[in-house]
């Protein structure tokens, strides 16, 4: 045991100078037994030092009456940390900003989101808008349609009945414009059909050349009207019956037919129509003829007679000429011949692409128009609509039908020259199984009594195949009746077509001409009678003789129906001045019961006047056209509402060659 | 399209009672069938013609019957023959028969009985003179309310097939004024 003395507080103090290190610490130990009244056992009195920092702690000196605590506090207040303060300020601004920065991120997308639903709202909107729009164009349409069609009906029944010429005139113009304004609204419902996408293309069965038949018709009055020459040409590889939408591709001719008709003052509009595989050597043709200096055609003379095209006219794709046109057709031929027993590839193919152009010798298109020509509502110069007509709509629909169609439209123009406009289409082969499905057209089929038969067309421009016929039947392209009457009458002709040439028009003509009908099996004959009829009946010139206005009035109306033209007499007097000699006349119906001159009598004052006639061929003058016409004997046929034997003995005796029962 | 049904069958009802009736037979029905697009009023033409040709032909008769000094048996006879032609033309069975019935009376220059015949006919021949009317106005209206109706009900087309002569008509003038046949898809 070692005793010593410690001054406690010194000892205390390094202690906690070793403990404390750099801070100086303050220790205050107190006596707390008495809760208010602490007593001070060590320590300094008066309390400095950084009061805010106090640590307190229990002593225990083993004293169970008394307690102590301890209270440690720092002499020196705590510096403020300027690092610390740095830090979390910094941090707190970087927090500040990442915050706004996220929150900007956040609001952002929301305003994004916000538009997003707002642009898709408008979007739907728009689109709505714009069916809308369609809709709207397509019900205006129709319904201006409506009120048209009835406007056009009523004007058609007007000119049914009886006018006067000034009202007939008036009607009729009336009649066109109503007509065009349906054109018109026809062709903007179409455009808004194309681009709603409802443009449907149907496939059905049908004939290709009867429709070109059609629109020639359609157009032949105008253009013979011009003095303009309008033919068309199908080649022979071209099948007779193809699968596709008659009805769009009617309106794509009747558009390019209908604008060269429009624009050609004179010359010639030529439809070709080919096999799309015979083009391509078309084109090494041309290209053979440029390289052979074939540059003496390109004189520009305007002067007609020059060119070998249709009508002497010069065209503006060369390519059409005459010298590639035989070219084409020789190469057809050659082909043909050679691929009887080999089939091409191009036949056993599901499609058949075919390439049409119309060929014209109009004012052409100027070359700054030339590139906007497909567009909608573009025509070629401003004043084209009041010169020529028509809105500008047709030939944009062309194009877009022609690509429905598959196929690819252009054009070749020359300003003064004319234009070509080809296209070509996709069909499908028709099978053969579907031909008896479908539906006859009303003009008759050529007669394959016709096949075989060869006839020569003369033109002052040979541009026709060679065919041999020793009828003689001219070809017009504008004649008046006077002019027809006197050809026929000095035996120029034995009967004249008015060009454009149509199949149907060729057939009735040769059968009038040849005599030579349709030979059906006598089965056959009762399938459709009125089709026999109608070849009996077409054209023929009848004359009806009835003192009856009533009876006249049916027979004519029943004889019209089946294509003859008519002539009516109301009694015997009338009859014979009408069959004097020479007349045009096929046959004659006779009433037996008339007053004054009864039937019986007129026939048999014809019979002698036609064997007067005939006399006179026979003996003495050889006359050019009764020669042609050879005996004078026109089939008389009795009206009679009574058919015994013994009238019929009396319609023999005077000379008739028969009868038919009243009612007509 | 109830209504255009409802007047279709009004004319089929009608134009069949004519026939039902005998005021008019197949020869009429003939006639109609002549109708196409070239002539398409022929049956009322002719209509008209045998109105005018009928009522001249009974005037005629009527002051040859009122003579005093002597009834003119002959030309009686000869208007009737006239009549009788022109009735079987158009296909007026009832006219012709009272025609058949007249020219007996007439043949026996039986004048009390002739005058009978000739009111019966003037009975037959007012008879079917309104009823052709009536037919003809009804498919003239009926051709005007055919055209509107049909374009504006487009979706729907008539349950049953428009008198055959009128719906040809019809199309072949709404597609000549450049519209279109519905056709239910």
């Amino acid at each position: 045991y070692l005793g010593g003395a410690f001054d406690v507080e010194s000892l205390v103090e390094n202690l906690l100078g070793q403990l404390a290190g750099n801070q100086a610490i303050l220790v205050n130990v107190y006596d707390v037994t008495n809760s208010s009244d602490h007593l001070i056992m060590y320590g300094h009195q008066n309390q400095d030092g950084d009061l805010a920092l106090l640590h307190e702690s229990k002593l225990d000196f083993g004293d169970p009456f008394r307690k102590h605590t301890m209270i440690c506090r720092y002499h020196q207040k705590a510096p403020t940390s300027w690092t610390a303060l740095t830090t979390a300020f910094l941090f707190f601004v970087i927090c500040l900003l990442v915050g706004y920065i996220l929150y900007g991120a956040a609001i952002h997308i929301v305003k994004v989101e916000d538009d997003f639903h707002e642009m898709q709202e408008l979007k739907v909107r728009a689109e709505a808008a714009d069916v809308a729009k369609s809709q709207f164009l397509a019900t205006v349409s129709h319904e201006i349609r409506t009120p048209m069609n009835g406007i056009l009906g009523m004007l058609a029944l007007l000119l049914d009945t009886d006018l006067s010429s000034t009202q007939r005139d008036y009607a009729q113009t009336a009649q066109v414009c109503g007509k065009a304004l349906i054109t018109l609204i026809n062709e903007v419902l179409d455009r808004a059909k194309i681009e709603a996408g409802k443009l449907q293309m149907e496939t059905v069965p049908f004939d290709l050349r009867s429709i070109l038949d059609d629109v020639l018709s359609l157009f032949s009055e105008k253009s013979r009207n011009k003095g303009v020459e309008l033919a068309v040409f199908v080649s022979d590889k071209v099948p007779e019956m193809v699968m596709g939408d008659p009805g769009r591709f009617r309106q794509i001719i009747t558009n390019l037919v209908g604008n060269s008709v429009k624009f050609t003052e004179r010359g010639h509009i030529f439809v070709k129509v080919h096999l799309a595989e015979n083009s391509k050597p078309m084109a090494e043709a041309k290209a053979e003829t440029c390289l052979n200096g074939g540059s003496d055609e390109g004189v520009l003379v305007s002067s007609a007679h020059q060119f070998k095209t249709l009508s002497g006219y010069e065209a503006a794709d060369e390519r059409n000429s005459w010298d590639s046109f035989k070219y084409l057709v020789a190469d057809e031929e050659s082909r043909y011949n050679a691929s009887i027993n080999m089939p091409l590839a191009g036949e056993t193919s599901q499609n058949v692409t075919l390439m049409v152009s119309v060929e014209d010798t109009g004012i052409g298109i100027p070359l700054i128009a030339q590139d906007r020509v497909f567009m909608p509502f573009m025509q070629a110069d401003s004043s084209t609509s009041r010169n020529y007509g028509g809105t500008g709509i047709g030939l944009s629909i062309t194009k877009c039908l022609v690509e429905l169609m598959g196929g690819h439209i252009s054009f070749v123009s020359r300003p003064q020259v004319g234009s070509t406009f080809s296209f070509t289409a996709a069909f499908g082969r028709c099978k053969k199984a579907s031909f008896s499905d479908t539906k006859k057209s009303n003009t008759e089929d050529l007669p394959s009594s016709f096949q075989g038969l060869k006839a020569i067309v003369v033109d002052g421009k040979p541009n026709g195949h060679v065919f041999k016929l020793p009828k003689m039947i001219l070809l017009a392209t504008n004649i008046t009746n006077a002019e027809l009457e006197k050809a026929k009458a000095a035996g120029f002709s034995d009967t004249t077509i008015m060009k454009p040439v149509r199949a149907s028009m060729v057939a009735a003509c040769l059968q009038q001409v040849l005599g030579i009908g349709k030979k059906r099996q006598a089965g056959k004959d009762m399938l459709n009678g009125s089709l026999v009829l109608r070849s009996l009946l077409y054209r023929k010139k009848i004359l009806v003789v009835d003192d009856n206005m009533v009876n006249r009035r049916v027979a004519a109306g029943a004889l019209k129906k089946f294509g003859a033209a008519v002539e009516c007499a109301d009694s015997g007097k009338a009859a014979l001045k009408l069959l004097q000699i020479p007349h045009y006349f096929d046959a004659c119906f006779m009433d037996i019961q008339m007053p004054e001159m009864d039937g019986f009598e007129a026939t048999r004052r014809i019979r002698k006047m036609e064997s007067q006639a005939n006399e006179q061929i026979n003996g003495g003058s050889i006359d050019e056209e009764s020669a042609r016409k050879g005996k004078w004997h026109v089939p008389i046929l009795a009206m009679t509402a009574d058919v015994i034997h013994a009238t019929y003995d009396e319609c023999l005796k005077c000379g008739m060659d028969g009868y038919v029962s009243k009612p007509f | 399209m109830d209504f255009v049904n409802q007047l279709q069958r009004k004319f089929i009802d009608y134009s069949s009672s004519l026939h039902r009736e005998g005021i008019v037979d197949d020869q009429f029905t003939q006639l109609r069938k002549l109708e196409d697009e070239n002539s398409p009023h022929f049956v009322m033409e002719v209509a008209s013609l045998f109105f005018e040709d009928c009522e001249k032909l009974i005037n005629n008769m009527a002051i040859a019957l009122e003579q005093k000094q002597g009834v003119d048996f002959k030309q009686i006879d000869e208007c009737i023959h006239q009549l009788k032609g022109s009735s079987s033309s158009i296909g007026a069975m009832r006219v012709k028969n009272a025609c058949i019935a007249f020219r007996s009376f007439s043949g026996a220059q039986n004048r009390e009985g002739c005058l009978r015949c000739l009111q019966q006919l003037s009975h037959e021949y007012s008879l079917l003179k309104n009823k052709l009317q009536t037919l003809f106005r009804v498919s003239v209206a009926s051709r005007c309310l055919y055209v509107c109706l049909v374009i504006f009900c487009r979706e729907n087309e008539p349950a049953e097939p428009f008198p055959d002569v009128l719906v040809f008509q019809l199309e072949k003038q709404i597609v000549a004024a450049g519209g279109s046949i519905p056709r239910v898809h």
